[in-house]
């Protein structure tokens, strides 16, 4: 045939990504829709998605968990090495946390009329933008950060606020006075004051003392001996008295002051700040060394220390599992200043971890001498709340404080709970908010809307990160889209398209989507894009709003250098499980067969669940082709497709011309078959396997056996007379496997005349 | 697990080994006895028929044969109908439907797969009453040879009280139901069932038989049942 003749033949073309730019070449799609990357280099139809959980049967069944919107969060990860699968989900007004022993969700933070674990207000269900609920996995269990409240702690059994955001109050002191002596009329002039003798007062002093009153209301029983507090000064001369008595082993007792603070833990080792400083405990001076105190006997100067106690006791708020008690040493004769822990025992015990080991005592005598106070306090600052969170470096990093957008702050190593004082960055010179906090490859990155911000670990190994610029112009403008794919590569979503950061340098990577894609993300709601790389061929896949959604409708996938297009989910909120499965599972919405369906659903895997999926198009459309003979019409004749074998259906094919989007010719139903004709594969189905199978191409007799599906060409006749360009769209509704495909052009002859030409 | 399978075989579709193996190799890695080595690209898988059940069961006489009640359409929301049938009470193991598999087997072992959707139906009295429910118990289970085998079975048999019977029998309202079994056998021809069984108080299935609208009833729906022999 003379077409055949004169026919042009391009080169094979496997398209695997999609531009909306006119230049382009034609190895590079106008469109590729629902179309997955396979191990094998080609194209295959998404499947799925699967309900992970269906919601029970509605009206006919018992109240069960229905995944209302707002969908606002969806997490994975196991504690307890591995035994303990944690699955949270944000729907309905609440936090909910999956339970499959009992088939169901259990509500752990809401509304308190729903009897949640623990019942908090969650603010971002007042329908305004705001980033989607945070979640961190930490190797004991889960920080949940809804948007505007408070940040919580989950570790599988047990859920509480994170740390504390408040200081204990201060404790009540209690110590001895000075006796005053008084009668209704003033001093006794017999009389005199005695120190150490009024109030709390204890010290070794003799237990009974029938000659003298006083001091059997402060001695101790003998059984007790001495107590511990005070500072003596033993360097001085023991004292004769007229009686020649003297006391060797006598002293002075010193003038002191003790204070005392309060600070909260939790079950998770977290610490609240420091609480107020009590009022000192004052001992006062007093020696045994002088004949009047009329001692038989020589008296150590030990007996003369005292004990003190600490009353009014803070209690913690319901999550607080112990108490420490914070002691000064004397004040008035130390050269340590500031807090140490109080040790509870006298001996340390094996399982003593702290000063109080409950949230309830509210008075604790202190017979502690400075001696012991060994372990300074550690300070720690409220829990601020916060909006983002990454564990890095070994630490909790928190940013954009609701007070102060743009500062960055971090935990103590392993108490993720508890913020570390003096670590507060303001990453942004203009402090902008912080936007984004992600652990790349060489160190945290922390965005702004406008600029990237490297942060790495000192050099010295001590002190605080170094902190540089990346990109002073380029940033992240949601905090769920940052996401490091398995090359190494981050990628986010920035004010005008993606951007990646490969270690070295932030580029953007979007160009190619610019036009036809990125100009259509609703630029109010990009806050809550959404990404996760799927784990088998690592695929960046990112969820945003487009042509003025407020919920994510389009799936833009990323696979290193080209991009496709998913709509089989409105996906609100992503993650991949942290297990062998390696689920991508979503909360979102997806169309099925009985309506638009809100639930969590397993992406890319399939099954006859309780709801299907409704038919979805999967699509692979050509850039607009030109003639291989550059600048001249020609006509297009025959489009070679080299598909895979999948399905017993027929593939439309449409073709339009001269960058009009209406199909010039639409083949529905005419359309090459999606198997080899002459040699039909075994569908499901209709096959059986046991009967004989005559091969056509070899003539054999088999049996009927299961296949790999083979690659295999067909070819459609096209007749576009003259174009300048033309555009071939493939779709089919299930199952279609594309692996490239090739195009045969006539140029336009001029019969070998030398002719001008026109256009 | 199956549970969640990539791609499973569908009308039309061709029978492709690479799919099934795909759903399987999490089987395979927690089982523990198979490997890669068994897996083939072009495995032989000698089934009797792999017709697929499509859009659900429709409503089988052999089963519902045994049973008080043919079902109707259990839920109209979903494409097609799907229809079930009552399980009687203290039947014993009752094949569901058609559901058997006969296989030649020249070595072994055998997958043996089921998938389907367990439900019930409460009465449609009219009255509303949510917690009108028969305190019944079902399994199910594979027979090969006419012997159920025990390690196939799914489902509690613990009668108690309601909120154990929620909690621990298949009992809700719809759930997915997955059994699977590498069986080994030895050559020859063997034939696999999926069976159920149900036991429950006597007239915890209320209703009348009279009027169908009234019954409350254990429905069966959507299966698949799938023998392979890995050589």
């Amino acid at each position: 045939m003379a077409w055949d003749a004169n026919g042009v033949d391009s080169g094979l073309l496997a398209q695997r990504g999609q531009s909306g730019s006119v230049v382009t070449s034609d190895e590079v799609a106008g469109r590729i829709v629902n179309m997955e990357l396979t191990e094998r280099g080609t194209l295959r139809s998404v499947r799925g998605p699967l309900e992970y959980h269906p919601a029970s049967w509605g009206a006919q069944g018992p109240s069960a968990t229905a995944y209302d919107s707002p969908h606002l969060g969806i997490f994975h990860c196991r504690t307890e090495g591995g035994l303990r699968d944690i699955l949270l989900a944000h729907f309905d007004g609440g936090i909910w946390v999956h339970e499959p022993w009992a088939s169901d969700w259990a509500l752990l933070i809401g509304d308190s009329a729903d009897s949640p674990e623990i019942s908090s207000p969650l603010p971002e269900a007042d329908g305004r933008p705001s980033f989607l609920t945070q979640f961190e996995a930490t190797p004991n269990g889960v920080i949940i950060v809804p948007q505007g409240a408070r940040a919580f702690f989950y570790d599988g059994s047990y859920i509480a606020p994170l740390g504390f955001d408040t200081a204990p109050g201060a404790p009540t002191a209690w110590g001895p006075r000075v006796r005053q002596v008084y009668d209704a009329n003033g001093l006794f002039p017999d009389e005199y004051d005695i120190a150490n003798q009024k109030g709390y007062a204890h010290n070794g002093r003799e237990w009974i003392k029938e000659d003298w009153p006083v001091e059997w209301e402060t001695g101790a029983p003998p059984a007790v001996g001495t107590y511990r507090l005070g500072s003596i000064d033993n360097a001085v001369f023991s004292n004769s008295g007229s009686e020649k008595l003297n006391n060797p082993m006598g002293g002075v007792l010193q003038d002191g002051e003790w204070r005392a603070a309060v600070q909260f833990g939790d079950c998770w080792g977290n610490l609240s700040p420091i609480g107020g400083m009590s009022a000192p405990v004052r001992i006062h001076r007093e020696d045994n060394l002088v004949k009047e105190r009329k001692k038989d006997s020589p008296e150590s100067a030990d007996r003369m220390r005292m004990q003190c106690a600490w009353a009014d006791l803070p209690l913690g708020p319901p999550h607080t599992l112990f108490r420490n008690i914070l002691r000064t040493k004397d004040q008035l004769h130390t050269d340590q200043p500031g807090l140490f822990w109080l040790p509870p025992n006298a001996t340390t015990g094996g399982s003593t971890f702290a000063t109080l080991e409950d949230n309830r005592c509210d008075v604790y005598p202190d017979n502690i001498p400075d001696s012991w106070l060994v372990l300074p306090a550690k300070q720690v600052e409220p829990m601020p709340t916060f909006r983002l969170c990454k564990l890095g470096f070994g630490r909790m990093w928190f940013a954009n404080t609701v007070s102060e957008p743009g500062r960055v702050c971090n935990s103590w190593p392993g108490m993720w709970g508890s913020v570390q004082p003096d670590t507060d960055v303001y990453p942004d010179a203009t402090g902008a908010a912080v936007t984004g906090i992600h652990a790349a490859a060489s160190g945290m990155l922390f965005f702004t809307e406008t600029s990237t911000y490297l942060a790495t670990p000192n050099d010295s190994g001590v002190g605080p990160p170094v902190y540089r610029t990346i990109s002073p112009v380029v940033g992240c403008v949601a905090p769920n889209s940052i996401k490091t794919m398995l090359s190494g590569l981050t990628v986010w979503l920035g004010r005008d398209g993606f951007y990646s950061y490969d270690g070295n340098k932030v580029v953007p990577v979007s160009e190619d989507i610019k036009d036809d894609v990125l100009k259509r993300i609703n630029s109010t709601w990009r806050l809550r894009a959404v990404a996760e790389v799927e784990p088998r061929m690592g695929e960046y896949r990112c969820w945003v709003p487009v042509d003025g959604a407020r919920v994510n409708n389009l799936c833009l996938v990323f696979d290193g250098s080209r991009w496709r297009e998913r709509t089989d989910i409105k996906a609100a909120a992503v993650c991949v499980t942290r297990d062998d499965r390696q689920l991508m599972l979503a909360l979102g919405t997806v169309a099925t067969t009985g309506g638009d369906h809100d639930s969590v659903w397993v992406l890319d895997h399939e099954a006859k669940g309780v709801r299907t999926p409704s038919a979805r198009n999967s699509i692979v459309e050509t850039s607009w082709l030109r003639s291989v003979v550059s600048r001249r019409s020609n006509t297009p004749t025959q489009l070679d497709l080299w598909l895979r074998e999948s399905t017993s259906g027929e593939v439309t094919v449409e073709v339009m011309r001269d960058w009009r989007q209406h199909p010039l010719a639409s083949g529905a139903g005419e359309g090459p078959k999606l198997y080899p004709d002459q040699d039909t594969p075994p569908f499901w189905d209709t096959a059986v396997y046991d009967e004989d199978y005559a091969n056509p191409m070899s003539g054999t007799t088999i049996p009927r056996h299961l296949v790999k599906r083979r690659p295999f060409w067909t070819n459609v006749a096209l007749y576009v007379p003259s174009c300048e360009a033309f555009k071939v769209r493939l779709t089919y509704a299930g199952d279609m496997e594309f692996v490239g495909m090739a195009y045969t052009t006539q140029d336009r002859r001029n019969g070998g005349a030398s002719l001008p030409e026109g256009t | 697990m199956w549970r969640f399978p990539r791609r499973i075989p569908k009308s039309g579709r061709v029978a492709d080994s690479e799919d099934l193996n795909e759903g399987f190799f999490p089987l395979v890695a927690a089982s523990g006895h198979l490997g890669e080595g068994n897996w083939q690209d072009d495995m032989s898988g000698q089934l009797n028929s792999v017709t697929e059940v499509a859009a659900g069961i429709a409503y089988d006489a052999s089963f519902v044969g045994n049973a008080h009640y043919a079902g109707g359409p259990v839920d109209t929301a979903i494409a097609g109908g799907l229809y079930g049938g009552l399980v009687q009470i203290g039947s014993g193991w009752t094949q569901v439907a058609s559901a058997t598999r006969t296989i030649d087997v020249e070595v072994g072992p055998v997958i043996v797969m089921a998938s389907f959707q367990h439900g019930r139906r409460r009465p449609n009295n009219g009255s509303n009453e949510p917690d009108r429910h028969a305190y019944v118990h079902v399994q199910y289970g594979i027979r090969l040879d006419g012997s159920t085998l025990p390690i196939s079975v799914v489902g509690d048999q613990d009668s108690g009280s309601e909120g154990q019977a929620m909690e621990r029998g298949l009992w809700n309202y719809r759930q997915g139901v997955d059994i699977f079994q590498i069986v080994d056998v030895a050559p020859g021809r063997h034939t696999f069932e999926l069976v159920c069984h149900a036991e429950g108080e006597l007239g915890d299935l209320e209703g009348d038989e009279d009027d169908p609208d009234q019954d409350d009833f254990v429905v069966i729906y959507s299966y698949e049942l799938l023998a392979v022999e890995v050589k």
